[in-house]
């Protein structure tokens, strides 16, 4: 499906990820590593917001290196930062609305089923999504991401500055949206023991390389904490 | 009366410079602090094209379009993946050299000597000032109904979401950079045939027409009316332009000694007004979360309000008017 060779990027002449490869398949593939690892640089990468410096990405055995951030979306590759991942100004409805700017189905049978999964943002639909909380906002911009009919979310930290409550509440729709729609999710994510809950494969990575690809059943927690001290 | 019909056309011009502005500030975040620029370069080109040419009105409009379409196309191809700060400098800098162009290339405009008479493109006897004020309104009425569509369009929305997070916006499936420099190419245009529509308006243009204090005029409109609501440019030039420099400055009985004072009250009055809406309502006299809808009701409210004044007003008036008049008889009848 994501196909990762080579990969090298970073912010202007600052190299941040070196030599990055792997692979997404219908699964949930996770991104762990400390902070300045490489994590957000490589969700960044993936959609297009940050260019390639060498290496190649192909979807669906397509190559993607040199194509936009907007063309992706169409293509099912949908993306949601870790802060600022809402319009403020807009309403809630507003906000998923502009999820549906790509896709064939009926804009109001995607709303809907959003609202099914996240009832809290039914509630709050003619409220502007500056005033949310974090967890309502983050669900938000989970629900944005999958009014696009996505075959793959990138998502960066979504657990981030959450209570446990909210984090519980945001990885079962996490999960749920895996099962029942089919969508692969790339989740980077610093709560490495909800994340192993849920994740099918991990990738660690430690300062801006790959210290370890397997599979999360595998990953016992020792090598984890090796793997977050380098 | 014809004063009045050039104060209330020029009013129309401002609404509509400040509209276009609406779309480019307040729905796409783009501070083009170059508006006289554009203005200016219509005006110019229209009047260019008509005296030194022999155009038409209509041809001359026609070709000057195209002169817009190009120059504001490629002044947004070279600067709208710029910084804010870096778009507002390019676009004092732009019309400041169609300012100065004004001035040096005499074989063109005539330079500081002036450049008339621009005719009128309405050429029906006593007539033409009225018929084109008309021609405006129904122009400026046409911008307001589509301003008001954009708003609830989802062009619309993918414009608001470009200003707040042009990089979230990019993963929304849409090239953001397209819809700013259609946008721009549009609105810039549009905001030079507003100035081709001044030439006749002005009849002779002389290159201190091209002066920064328009652009600041439009901004200050916008920025008092409510930059982000679809209404907020028409209201701002009403309390603005219409308020001050129609209603106080030529009808205003003043007294000739204080006659002088006016135009530098008017000056204080627009900054003290700016200061007291930017203190107390930062997001203009239209916040963006007043629907039209809401106005309207309101305006319907107050209108039927005053209606019933007015009505029991006459009747009033009607009651001791017959008293009158039956007092009046009485005093005949005895």
């Amino acid at each position: 499906m994501l196909d990762v060779k080579n990969l090298h990027s970073g912010y202007g002449d600052v190299a941040v990820l070196r030599d990055v490869s792997f692979t997404v398949e219908n699964e949930i593939f996770a991104v762990l590593g400390a902070n300045g690892a490489g994590k957000t640089t490589l969700l960044k990468t993936l959609s297009k917001l940050l260019p390639v410096s060498s290496g190649s990405l192909s979807w669906l055995g397509e190559d993607i290196t040199g194509t936009p951030a907007f063309d992706l979306t169409a293509r099912g590759i949908a993306y949601v930062p870790q802060e600022q991942n809402v319009f403020p100004d807009l309403s809630v409805a507003e906000n998923l609305s502009l999820g549906a700017l790509v896709g064939t189905r009926d804009k109001q049978m995607r709303l809907d089923e959003v609202f099914d999964l996240f009832p809290r943002l039914a509630d709050r639909r003619g409220q502007s999504a500056g005033s949310l909380s974090g967890g309502e906002g983050q669900m938000l911009a989970v629900g944005r991401a999958l009014m696009q009919d996505p075959k793959v979310i990138l998502l960066d930290e979504p657990s981030a500055g959450l209570s446990p409550l909210f984090v519980d509440i945001l990885f079962e729709k996490i999960s749920d949206a895996r099962t029942n729609r089919g969508v692969s999710i790339v989740l980077a994510e610093q709560n490495a023991i909800k994340t192993l809950e849920i994740a099918d494969r991990v990738l660690v990575l430690s300062l801006g390389e790959m210290h370890l690809l397997k599979d999360a059943k595998d990953l016992d927690r020792k090598e984890l904490m090796e793997a977050y001290h380098i | 009366m014809a004063y009045l019909i050039f104060s209330l056309s020029l009013m129309l011009i401002y609404i509509g410079l400040a509209q276009m502005l609406h779309v480019q500030f307040g729905l796409l975040g783009i501070p083009n602090f170059g508006v006289v620029g554009f203005w200016g370069l219509g005006m110019y080109a229209v009047g260019v094209m008509q005296v030194q040419l022999g155009m038409s009105f209509v041809d001359a409009m026609g070709l000057t379009v195209v002169l817009l379409v190009i120059a504001s196309y490629f002044l947004g191809r070279l600067i709208l993946r710029l910084e804010r700060q870096a778009i507002l400098c390019a676009t004092i800098a732009f019309s400041a050299i169609i300012a100065l162009l004004a001035v040096t290339e005499k074989w063109m405009t005539m330079g500081v000597v002036g450049l008339g008479t621009i005719r009128h493109p309405f050429r029906v006897l006593g007539l033409e000032e009225i018929l084109f004020f008309l021609f405006l309104l129904a122009l400026i009425v046409v911008m307001q109904i589509l301003i008001l569509k954009l708003h609830k369009s989802r062009l619309g929305r993918l414009m608001v979401a470009t200003r707040d997070n042009e990089e979230l916006a990019a993963s929304l499936g849409k090239d953001t950079f397209q819809v700013k420099i259609v946008a721009f190419t549009l609105t810039a245009t549009i905001m030079g045939v507003l100035g081709g529509l001044s030439a006749p308006l002005n009849q002779f243009l002389t290159p201190n027409m091209i002066v920064p204090s328009i652009t600041f005029a439009v901004w200050i409109s916008l920025v008092l009316g409510g930059k982000e609501h679809a209404l907020g440019a028409m209201l701002g030039v009403f309390v603005t332009f219409g308020l001050f420099d129609i209603l106080i400055e030529t009808y205003a009985p003043v007294s000739p000694e204080f006659a002088v004072v006016v135009p530098n009250m008017k000056l204080f009055f627009y900054g003290a007004l700016l200061v007291g809406v930017l203190v107390f309502r930062p997001t203009g006299i239209l916040d963006r979360k007043i629907k039209p809808e809401d106005i309207s009701a309101a305006l319907s409210r107050g209108m039927s309000t005053g209606l019933a004044g007015a009505g029991r007003g006459m009747q009033s008036f009607a009651k001791v008017a017959d008293e009158k008049l039956i007092n009046r008889k009485k005093e005949d009848d005895q």
